[in-house]
Formats: C-alpha cells, structure tokens, sequence
C-alpha cells in the first residue's frame, strides 16, 4: 500500500483558480490552500508548452460593444455582423468623414499595443489614431493589409486572419492619452466616408496583441491573475511545480523595449549595433528584439546600458533570455551605468536556442548602476554577429527569480506569495498530539530559499518553523514563549529535495533524503493548537508535493517516503 | 491599496517601517509590503558620446518608500504621503492596486492628467 493511503492531505499542484490551490485529498476542500500575491502585470510563470506566460488585461472598455461607451462622430455602428470568427459578433462602421473614438485613457502611460480586428466594407483603408500629446497613426490598405502610413509608433503589423479580416496592431508609447480613435481611409490615408467591419478591440501593456480578453462596464484580466498560484513547468518538466518567490522589483526600466531612450548606446573603434523588433521570444510571440553588431578595428566594442540607482555592496542579479543567430556569439552583462560605473560581471557564449542568462554580482560601494550588454574585442567578438534578446532584469539579491516585465520607464515589483490551509486540527489533517509533514520541492540556491511553517494562527510561537540556514533547512521548535531546539539537515546541495517532520507525543523527527537528520524532545505545549501550514511569503520554493498525516509514521516509512 | 510615503531621511523611514511590526529576529510580521525607492533620481544624467558624464544624475535628499497595504493605508504615515504624475513611476504590478491609486491620485491632483488641446 502506498504511503500516501495513510495521508490526510495531499497537495500535488494541479488544479487551481484565483486565490485558490485545491488539494488531491481530503477532496471537501478542508484542505485547500488559499493564495495570495497580489501581483498580476508582474508575474510570469513557464506553462506546459515551455512559454513564458503573463499577466494581461484590456484596459478598454466595452471593447465589443461599439455603441457603448464608445463615441461616434460622423458616423454610426450597426452590430449583428458576421466577424472574423464566425460569430455574428461583428459591427459595421459607417462613416461620413468620421471616426469613433474611447476616452478615459489618460492615466494609461508606457508601452502598450492597440489592436482591433477589421474588414473591408466600402471603404479602402483603415486608420488607427492614438491621440495623444504627439499621436501614434497606423493606416492599413484594406484590400491586403498593407501599409498606407504610420508615424511615431514602436511597431505594427496586420495579420491576415481569413475570409478579408485582418487584426491590425500598433505599439506605441502611451503618455497622456485622449482618446484612441478608428476611421476609414482613402488611399493616401485622408479620413474618408465609407464602411468597414470591426470586431473586439484591446489595449494592452506591452509591445504585441495577445489572445481578445473581452471586457464589458471595466477592463478584464487574463493569464496570470492577482492571487492565481503559478504553476510552473521550467526547464522542460513534464509536471508542474508551485512557483513561490519572494518579493522583487524588476529595476530595467524598459525590460523588453530595447529600442527606447531608457537604453542608452556607446560605440568606440568604429562599432555599431542595429536594434530591430519583431523576432519570436520564448513567451512564443514576435517580440524579442534582434541586436545586428558590426565589429570596428583595434579596440572597438558596444555598450547598451539601461541606468538604475543601486546599493552599496549588496548583491544584484541580472537576467535576460539570449540566443544566436548561429550559436558561439558572446555578450557580456555587467552591472554598471552608462558611464561605465560599476562592476564587470561574466561573458556568455550564446548557442542558438533560448537561455536564461543569469549573472549576480556584488556591488561596490557606488550606487550609479545599470543593466549593460557589451560586446568588443577584450571579450573576443572580432566579428560580426547576430544575437536576439528578450526580457532584461536586474533585482536586488543572490539569484534570480521570475521575469517581471517593465514597460512604463521605471522598476515593477511584484509581491511576495504565501499559501496556507488552516483547518489543520478542525478537519483532523493532524492529530491532536501527533502528526507527520512531508514536503518535496526544488531547493534552487543557498540563500532564502525555504520558509515554512506549521502553527498556531495569528502567534509566532506555538510553531515547527522550518527556514533556511547556510543553503540547509532548519527545524525550530517554538514552545509557547520561546524557540527551543533546532534540528539543521546538512549536505543538502541543490536540486530535488525530500524533507520530513513527525511528532509522536515525546519526539521529534526530522528526515530529509532518505537519512535520519536529527531529534529532539517535542515541547509540553498542546499541539491541539496548530491550525495553519503555511508556505510564507519569503519562501523561494518549487514545491511539487505537501502531505500531512494525522499519525507518526515510523522510522522506516519515513525513510522510503524521503528517499529520492 | 498602493500609496507613495516620502520621508527625510532612511533613519525616518525605518523607524515608521518598523513600527508596522518586526519578529524576534527583526523579520517584517506585518502583511504589507514595502519596496524602498531611497532617494530616487529627480533628473537623469546626460553623457557625450563617448559615456563621460556631462551632468551628474540628480538625486532626491529625501528617502522614498512605497507601500502595498493589505487593506486600508495605516492613518499614522499619511502625513508622509506624497502624489506625483503616474508616468515613469514603480509600481507593484497589480491592475487592481495601479487602478485605484490612479484614480485617487487624479482626484487629488488633476493637474497630473492634462488633456491634449487637440480638438477632436
């Protein structure tokens, strides 16, 4: 019989929603883990198909409902229309010279992507209209999808989606928006009279149009939601892992808009860098940036900065997802401002598969500081060479945690994560003076890298705290006033981990990997208290299983069950 | 709820900081959480060509927190909080918090969301 018959919870993360972790047993939700980050547009996770996934929201409203809260001028909206997928979800505009325009937008600022779905009716083109302090135009021919005019955007495209529809999308700087328009064109892009077909608009963070979030009287959130438990499937694993990080502030300003005044060039020798949008990322979307180096002679090189304030002599990590075009390229990150500032960190030779590049450097005693890219001869590029890049973090610490993409000119932070269950003691998932915990995650550094805790609600003592102390777990009793004795494993290295309590009534146990670590006398306090497991909010955990059993397992079965 | 707190010195910060709660090992046991801004940059250096600084990066002298309260702000640092236009500004990555702070602070000061004259 297996070992986990005789559990009373079990928590495999499979199933979840917003706030909620359900648990495989007991399956009345007594043992269900609520969830909190309070974090949506700063939290990324990897999903079952290897992409980098994010938060999303369509800050429009009524963004299929074009005689509400949309205005129109000149012109008329008839809904019922056949659209793009299949629905009769479509709305026939009809201009005479006009437009139809939202307002409301003016606190939208940073970089975001408009896009709407369109096809042809009478009319020959079709404007977007940014209107703002300088506006962002995209005139689309609609009779291919081809371009007409555009100005002061970041990029845009039209896709061709079927039977004449095309979604049509432009990324732009927001910076006091008025209103966000659509007119059909001539063919010199001059505001015309005619009709066109339109169908579920969105304005969106970031630099591409994702899958339509349909919203209605408030914008809507998809992907990655505020309290939704990230289930993370990094490094191509087959079955997913509870992703819980601490709290950290992505401080790249522009952490994939690599073309913007954030990031700052110097070229010496006679080198030069070409920045092109538009290539596939690891989130699976044309959104990575191409950096086209042209070698100089003699000493010569490139320097792309993006400047932060920094601490003295605290560690910082940089991050960013690399690739080559043909594999062999090297790029250097170093922690250092755009005067060059600050401290040199480590040469990566790219292949031409995506990597996380991960570099974490000490910093000195200046704090003018930045994310830079360099590429020159004293880290041997003589040549030219093509590298892809997306997704720059630099955050305060000794590893690396989950992207947190930055579009508005300044840090993001998102919030540390915490998941508990409380019914411990009222749903009988431990016993009155014995029990069993069991947990099995992916230890990832030495630092603080796991905080958990079994105790009584609202106290600090009363506890089995389990925290990191020098890359190993340690296990403190808190009797009812104080802490009493600890129990550290040792030998821990990093990767999969296995690690055990019981308490019979007399003793502690603790098992990790297999192996006996330590015991001790159990405090003579009433573990009738304990009511809370809780995963605390400066945990940095892949958690893949949390068991708990209402008896003391024996010496053996705890063995078998921690053995790796 | 998001709110932006200026104070006159880290020292000050801390003391408010720490008055929200700290363990036995001085670990925050409060549910907010606090990213320190320090004394953020008022005006960006510039550079010449070559990466030589041109100006030095101005600094505030003040010391910046900002502050995602679990509920309501604490009453105690109100005198403490500061408002600034919503462009270039940390945020925690939250819709609901960004929204709403957006929203007070265009109550508050109106004059950080001008219009474009453009007639439309």
């Amino acid at each position: 019989m297996s070992l986990l018959n005789k559990a009373s919870l079990i928590q495999i993360p499979s199933g979840y929603k917003d706030g909620t972790l359900y648990s495989a047993k007991p399956t009345n939700g007594d043992g269900d883990f609520t969830f909190s980050r309070g974090s949506n547009l700063a939290a990324t996770r990897v999903n079952s198909e290897g992409l980098i996934e994010k938060g999303r929201e369509n800050l429009l409203l009524q963004s299929n409902q074009f005689d509400t809260t949309w205005v129109t001028s000149s012109a008329s909206v008839n809904g019922g229309q056949t659209g793009y997928d299949g629905s009769n979800d479509a709305w026939l505009f009809d201009s005479t010279s006009g437009y139809i325009y939202q307002s409301g937008l003016g606190s939208v600022s940073g970089v975001h992507t408009i896009s709407v779905y369109v096809k042809a009716g009478t009319a020959q083109g079709f404007r977007i209209r940014v209107d703002q302090a300088t506006d962002s135009n995209y005139i689309i021919d609609l009779s291919d999808g081809s371009l007409i005019n555009e100005n002061d955007n970041i990029a845009y495209k039209s896709t061709s989606v079927g039977v004449g529809w095309y979604r049509i999308e432009m990324a732009f700087v927001a910076n006091t928006i008025s209103n966000i328009q659509f007119r059909v064109t001539d063919l010199t892009g001059a505001t015309s009279s005619g009709t066109a077909y339109i169908q579920d608009a969105q304005l969106e963070v970031g630099l591409v149009s994702t899958d339509v979030i349909t919203t209605t009287t408030t914008t809507a959130q998809a992907g990655i939601l505020e309290d939704m438990p990230r289930l993370d499937y990094s490094g191509g694993a087959t079955c997913p892992s509870l992703l819980l990080e601490p709290q950290r502030s992505n401080l790249v300003t522009q952490s994939e808009y690599f073309d913007a005044s954030n990031w700052s060039t110097y070229f010496y020798g006679g080198a030069s860098l070409a920045i092109d949008f538009g290539y596939l990322s690891p989130e699976g979307k044309n959104n990575a940036y191409r950096f086209s180096y042209t070698a100089g002679s003699g000493s010569n090189g490139m320097l792309l900065t993006d400047n932060f304030i920094a601490t003295a002599s605290v560690d910082y990590t940089l991050s960013v997802w690399m690739k080559g075009a043909v594999g062999g390229e090297k790029v250097r990150l170093c922690l250092m401002d755009t005067g060059s500032n600050g401290i040199a960190g480590t040469t990566f030779t790219l292949t031409d598969e995506w990597v996380l590049y991960t570099d974490t450097i000490t910093n000195s005693a200046g704090t003018s500081r930045g994310f830079q890219f360099r590429m020159q001869n004293v880290i041997g590029v003589d040549n030219d060479q093509v590298v892809y890049v997306y997704g720059a973090q630099a955050e305060l610490g000794s590893y690396a945690t989950s992207y947190i993409p930055t579009y508005g000119g300044s840090s993001v932070t998102r919030v540390g994560e915490e998941c508990q269950t409380t019914s411990l003691q009222s749903a009988s998932l431990i016993g009155a003076t014995a029990g069993t915990f069991f947990i099995e995650a992916n230890k990832t550094d030495d630092a603080v890298w796991f905080n958990q805790r079994i105790f009584l609600t609202s106290t600090t003592q009363r506890s089995l705290l389990m925290d990191s102390s020098a890359g190993q777990i340690r296990l403190r009793t808190f009797d009812a006033t104080s802490a009493g004795t600890s129990i550290t494993t040792s030998g821990l290295v990093n990767g999969l981990v296995k690690y055990l309590i019981k308490w019979d009534g007399t003793t502690i146990k603790v098992f990790a990997n297999g192996v006996l670590v330590g015991s001790s006398a159990q405090p003579s306090y009433a573990y009738t208290t304990y009511s809370t497991f809780e995963s605390a909010s400066f945990s940095n955990n892949e958690i893949s299983q949390i068991s708990l059993f209402p008896t003391a397992l024996t010496d053996a079965e705890c063995e078998q069950l921690t053995t790796i | 709820m998001f709110r932006k707190y200026e104070f006159k010195s880290e020292t000050e910060a801390n003391t408010y900081i720490d008055n929200l709660g700290v363990d036995e090992e001085g670990n925050p046991n409060h549910p907010h959480s606090i990213v320190r801004l320090g004394n953020i940059v008022l005006t960006e250096g510039t550079y010449d060509n070559e990466g030589e600084v041109i100006t030095e990066p101005v600094l505030s002298t003040n010391y910046h927190v900002d502050v995602l309260w679990s509920g309501d702000a604490v009453s105690s640092w109100d005198s403490k909080m500061v408002w600034c236009p919503p462009m270039g500004v940390h945020t925690f990555g939250s819709s609901r918090a960004i929204a709403e702070w957006t929203e007070k602070c265009k109550e508050l000061h109106p004059e950080y969301f001008p219009e474009p004259s453009e007639e439309i």
